[in-house]
């Protein structure tokens, strides 16, 4: 099977007060094994959710999101938790490290088999050989973000689903985090999803889906 | 580095408020062992005190003994009865009565063995200290009961209670009292239980008491006291496991977005619930064991301050915090902690991961 996740017919409907919101209209998506999709288009056109839906943070409200061939519907809560500590790595736009814990200790965090050792291997890997005993409130942007992406990778994922991740950052440190992640994907096989309003950003994809009132109204494949 | 460490790293997080809120519970567990302690202390010390009497049964007038009204002494033909029963031995006569002492009313208490009064100077004549402090009598000043002179021999180190109380050999007591007895202590051949029906049985006009009657009484006494007092210190460690539920609904509040990631990154509902009910238990567990060490440093300036005017200067710390109590109590904390904990847990483990990583 080439697909990792496949979305179908998805519609997904909130309720803010007496309000419903359709955040997306009937999607379809397929993200391929070892593929780097870029997610663009404006606020409130549903990338972040989209994002949640496949990341199992949430489910649709009618279609199928499968992963790796399965309705996520058929996990139990369970299940759906796991599947994201084996298979997902998640990056967030505003960092979301626990201040509380040190580097190392954030990466050691969600590891299901808790080895300083990969830890520090990973942190080594993103240019944080230094920084194992800091705090989130000692790191600039750019290194919270890598550490973001070092807990990401702490049990070696399938995908990593990243949502604006550069969004806090300057452009030097835009490119060092996208570099980390085309690395991730062209070297080790990660498949990777980046929501972004960023161009800079999306040019490190190999293909760019736009979207807009939560449907996709393009997209275009680029080297 | 667990999603359980991460409790106790949140403890330390807010040392302030993890104190404060702690504070409620050390408060609360220090009053209620200080409490519950000197009550089980003064009845584990009061039953040992009986165990080392020397007699295993007493006995008395049928009539309920020396604590009834009317006639409860003991006849001179009941008491050769006792003393030629063949199942017990080392039998010792005491008496009691009432008298004045410079127009203040007294009780003498005439003893066969004084094991069990500490006394200042020597046995003999011993009155209260109470009453030498009263009316200024020192060993060698003479004092007149029934018209008979005595010279003091000592006086009691601990003060007692109500009114005063003179000791005088049994000897020297009991022609006072027209040779009534008003109890026999004696040792058994055999199970005291078992003499002490025999004794009721072939002696009429008596009952018996044993030790473990006695104990019985004390338990009976000092545990519906005890209860009384363990409700009402409960209240503090009630009011300190409340300030647990309130803390603990704040820092989940407080911590939504923490809670998003967490479970965004594969932790299951479970051990979300889980880590906010260890670090409530931690709260309790931790403010526990400061106010049991709390409760035990005041315990131990009470034994030294207030031990020998109580009389009880060989009582120590272990008699007040057995083992149960230390158990219990910082077992009972740590497990009403996580329940304080449980709602504060279930809200954070159903947070919704979407809305949890939105909010600000």
């Amino acid at each position: 099977m080439n697909e990792i996740i496949v979305l179908e017919k998805v519609r997904k409907e909130y309720h803010v007060g007496e309000e419903t919101v359709n955040a997306l209209r009937g999607l379809d998506l397929v993200i391929k094994k070892g593929s780097f999709i870029a997610i663009m288009g404006p606020s409130g056109s549903g990338k972040s959710t989209l994002l949640h839906l496949a990341g199992i943070l949430d489910v649709p409200t009618t279609g199928t999101v499968s992963l790796e061939g399965k309705d996520i519907k058929e996990y139990s809560s369970k299940e759906q938790a796991q599947l994201r500590r084996h298979k997902i790595g998640f990056i967030f736009q505003r960092y979301n490290l626990m201040p509380q814990l040190t580097v190392l200790e954030n990466v050691l965090l969600p590891m299901v088999k808790p080895d300083p050792e990969k830890a520090k291997a990973i942190l080594d890997k993103l240019g944080l050989s230094d920084k194992y005993d800091r705090f989130q409130g000692q790191l600039s942007g750019g290194e919270q973000q890598r550490v973001v992406i070092a807990r990401a990778l702490a049990n070696d994922p399938a995908i990593i689903l990243a949502d604006e991740p550069t969004g806090e950052l300057d452009t030097e440190n835009t490119r060092i985090i996208m570099n980390i992640l085309r690395e991730l994907n062209q070297k080790e096989g990660i498949t990777i999803v980046v929501v972004t309003h960023n161009p800079i950003a999306a040019e490190y994809a190999e293909k760019v889906i736009k979207m807009q009132d939560g449907v996709i109204i393009g997209e275009n494949s680029q080297n | 580095m667990g999603i359980y460490r991460l409790s106790l790293k949140n403890i330390k997080r807010r040392k302030l408020r993890s104190i404060l809120t702690m504070l409620g519970i050390i408060i609360g567990v220090a009053t209620l062992v200080l409490l519950i302690g000197a009550g089980t202390g003064m009845k584990a010390y009061t039953k040992d005190q009986i165990q080392s009497m020397a007699g295993d049964i007493v006995i008395y007038n049928s009539s309920g003994g020396m604590y009834a009204s009317g006639e409860y002494y003991l006849n001179s033909a009941t008491v050769s009865k006792i003393k030629n029963l063949s199942q017990i031995y080392n039998v010792r006569e005491d008496t009691q009565f009432n008298s004045n002492i410079k127009n203040s009313p007294v009780v003498v208490v005439g003893l066969s063995d004084w094991s069990q009064i500490k006394v200042n100077g020597t046995t003999g004549v011993v009155i209260d200290k109470a009453m030498a402090d009263k009316f200024g009598y020192k060993i060698g000043s003479t004092i007149t009961i029934k018209d008979q002179e005595f010279t003091i021999t000592g006086t009691t180190k601990q003060m007692s209670m109500g009114m005063g109380l003179v000791f005088l050999d049994i000897d020297k007591a009991l022609p006072l009292n027209d040779n009534k007895v008003s109890s026999v202590t004696a040792s058994t051949k055999g199970d005291p239980e078992s003499v002490k029906k025999d004794v009721e049985s072939q002696v009429p006009g008596t009952m018996a008491l044993t030790q473990s009657d006695f104990t019985k009484q004390i338990d009976d006494m000092m545990n519906g006291i005890m209860l009384f007092i363990g409700a009402i210190a409960s209240i503090g460690l009630i009011v300190g496991v409340i300030s647990i539920v309130n803390i603990m609904l704040v820092n989940v509040t407080e911590r939504t977005r923490e809670i998003g990631v967490l479970k965004a990154i594969g932790f299951t509902n479970h051990e979300v619930l889980g880590s906010i009910l260890v670090e409530a238990g931690f709260l309790g567990f931790i403010g526990a064991v400061i106010g049991l060490i709390l409760a035990a440093v005041l315990l131990q300036l009470a034994i030294i301050f207030f031990g020998p005017q109580l009389g009880m200067e060989d009582i120590n710390l272990l008699y007040m915090l057995p083992p149960w109590l230390i158990v219990a109590v910082i077992g009972g904390a740590t497990l009403l902690s996580m329940l304080a904990g449980l709602y504060p847990a279930w809200k954070a483990s159903r947070l919704n991961v979407v809305e949890a990583l939105r909010h600000e």
